[in-house]
């Protein structure tokens, strides 16, 4: 039963899921030539110098867009459920709504994870080509809240999608753009980096929070 | 034209069709329902026995597809209980669920899938799910199994709606306005689709809603007549035809005066009034002597014989007598 359903919602994000990921490559790749470009231009020193030293980060251009991938993933995956209501086809199917949700989340965190993870190697390699052992570390924790935001963006956008009621979708979205704002400061490069592990909770709790809406939709009360 | 109708608390004793032998598929009790200040029903109550198809009418509004949400636990009632199956619709077991065959308003679906790929989301969440009933069904459009949802017409998606729903073999089928968008071809087939089914195993139970009583006729065993405030009216379409009447009064100078500053007719007997330009329909199921003298007690003048007369009803005039137009 599970597998129809991750069969349904991975059909729904597939295009996006492989344009996401294009584009994510393609970044990557960008993100190669110009480390690779700012080693061509300076001495190798001049640029560790920079970027160890004074908080360049090489790899900037990449701090939005596991926000907006997130946002994507989120409206592709719900916008034709809420379209007509067709979520109540599922919520009717012999399954118990909290698990029928959840595999609906754990697809759209799997699509936006395994992009993030490619995200991450890639910076990685990168890094690990072009600077000394640390700075790989500085780098991935620099990049992990960026990655955290999109998981926030993500929930925050199926908690808004899912809820019925306007007064509520409008709180859901504030919460959203509140926590993913939280990842998103303008931080010395690794800045993050003792607080992660404390920052991963108010995600748990959203992952938990997107069953609210779904209740509330499930067993709708109007008077 | 005026159209003045009688409450529905006097027609509650019509109401038939319990049999207390059987323990019902569904039960509602003392339900009662709004939305804001506008309330949809109050103290309704009815209950379906196994094995029999229903057919819940009533004009646009009065809560069909209300009571069908309320039922299959997508809306809590303000008050009263319903039971599928013996459990409460807002909390129906996945058991129950596997039991039901549930069609939308508009023949919802998931449109971008595939005919074939609809059936094998579906398929493993019912055990005794039967493929070759779905193809069955769909085959009959002639179109491949690759064709999407979404690039069907209203009446090829009601078809794999169906077909969907009857695969799961279910033991309740609750269609919500399955005439929905349906030109009179599709509607024919829809119900000649569902008769072929029914016959096949006895004891499956229909609870459909619609407008379209023509469709009803030769078909559901049992209909109710649903009225704006929750009014009920339980019955064969059989009784309904042959009870219902409705007699003529032709206006002239000596009875023009009558109703003319009324909106209704205080008499249990009237059911329903229309008012036109040169007469008057009264719609009832009393006798003609009855409602002549009701009629006389409410002031109107009838010396002649022939100033009440029967007029022939279709089943659609008698349902619009029934319900009132607007």
């Amino acid at each position: 039963m599970l597998k129809a359903i991750f069969f349904k919602e991975f059909f729904k994000i597939r295009w996006l899921w492989l344009i996401i990921l294009l584009i994510n490559l393609a970044l990557t790749a960008y993100i190669f030539i110009t480390t690779r470009s700012l080693f061509i231009l300076d001495h190798p020193e001049v640029v560790w110098y920079r970027v160890l030293h004074l908080g360049q980060i090489h790899f900037e251009d990449l701090k939005y867009i596991p926000l907006v991938s997130g946002i994507l993933i989120a409206c592709f995956q719900y916008l034709p459920e809420m379209w007509g209501e067709r979520l109540r086809l599922s919520l009717h199917l012999p399954i118990s709504p909290h698990i029928l949700i959840l595999a609906h989340v754990l697809v759209g965190l799997t699509a936006f994870g395994t992009v993030a993870l490619l995200d991450l190697t890639a910076l990685w390699v990168i890094t690990a080509q072009y600077f000394p052992k640390e700075a790989v570390m500085t780098s991935l924790v620099t990049a992990l809240p960026w990655i955290m935001a999109g998981v926030a963006a993500y929930l925050g956008g199926t908690l808004a999608l899912l809820e019925p009621n306007f007064r509520f979708k409008v709180f859901n979205m504030a919460v959203a753009a509140g926590v993913a704002g939280l990842f998103l400061r303008n931080q010395d490069p690794g800045g993050y980096g003792p607080a992660l592990t404390g920052l991963i909770l108010p995600l748990l709790l959203m992952v938990l929070s997107v069953l609210l809406p779904a209740y509330r939709f499930r067993y709708r009360r109007t008077v | 034209m005026l159209s003045i109708k009688q409450g529905p608390a006097f027609f509650k004793k019509y109401v038939t069709g319990k049999d207390s032998t059987m323990t019902p598929v569904i039960e509602v009790e003392h339900l009662t329902h709004q939305y804001g200040k506008q309330i949809i029903y109050e103290d309704l109550n009815f209950t379906i026995p196994p094995g029999k198809i229903y057919g819940l009418l009533g004009k646009n509004g009065v809560g069909k597809t209300t009571l069908i949400k309320i039922l299959m636990g997508f809306l809590r009632p303000a008050a009263g209980k319903c039971r599928v199956f013996g459990e409460d619709s807002h909390n129906l077991s996945s058991a129950a669920r596997t039991r039901i065959g549930l069609l939308f308003e508009g023949h919802l679906s998931y449109e971008f899938m595939s005919i074939k790929q609809i059936e094998k989301f579906y398929a493993p969440f019912y055990p005794a799910w039967d493929r070759d009933i779905y193809y069955h069904l769909v085959d009959k459009l002639g179109l491949d199994h690759d064709h999407l949802i979404k690039n069907m017409s209203c009446g090829q998606r009601s078809q794999v709606v169906l077909g969907l729903i009857m695969a799961q073999q279910p033991e309740l089928l609750l269609l919500d306005d399955y005439s929905i968008g349906l030109d009179a071809g599709y509607r024919r087939l829809f119900l000649d689709d569902m008769r072929e089914f029914l016959n096949k195993e006895m004891n499956r139970t229909v609870f459909l809603t619609s407008h379209v009583i023509q469709d009803m006729e030769d078909f559901v065993d049992e209909v109710i007549f649903l009225e704006r405030g929750g009014g009920l009216l339980t019955t064969s379409l059989t009784k309904f035809k042959n009870g219902f009447r409705c007699y003529r009064v032709r206006r002239n100078k000596k009875n023009h005066s009558f109703l003319k500053n009324q909106d209704r007719l205080f008499n249990p007997l009237i059911k329903n009034i229309e008012t036109h330009a040169d007469y008057w329909d009264f719609f009832t199921f009393a006798e003609k002597n009855k409602v002549r003298d009701a009629l006389r007690e409410q002031g109107l003048a009838m010396n002649d014989p022939d100033d009440l007369k029967e007029v022939p009803m279709t089943l659609e005039d008698a349902f619009i007598g029934y319900t009132g137009r607007y």
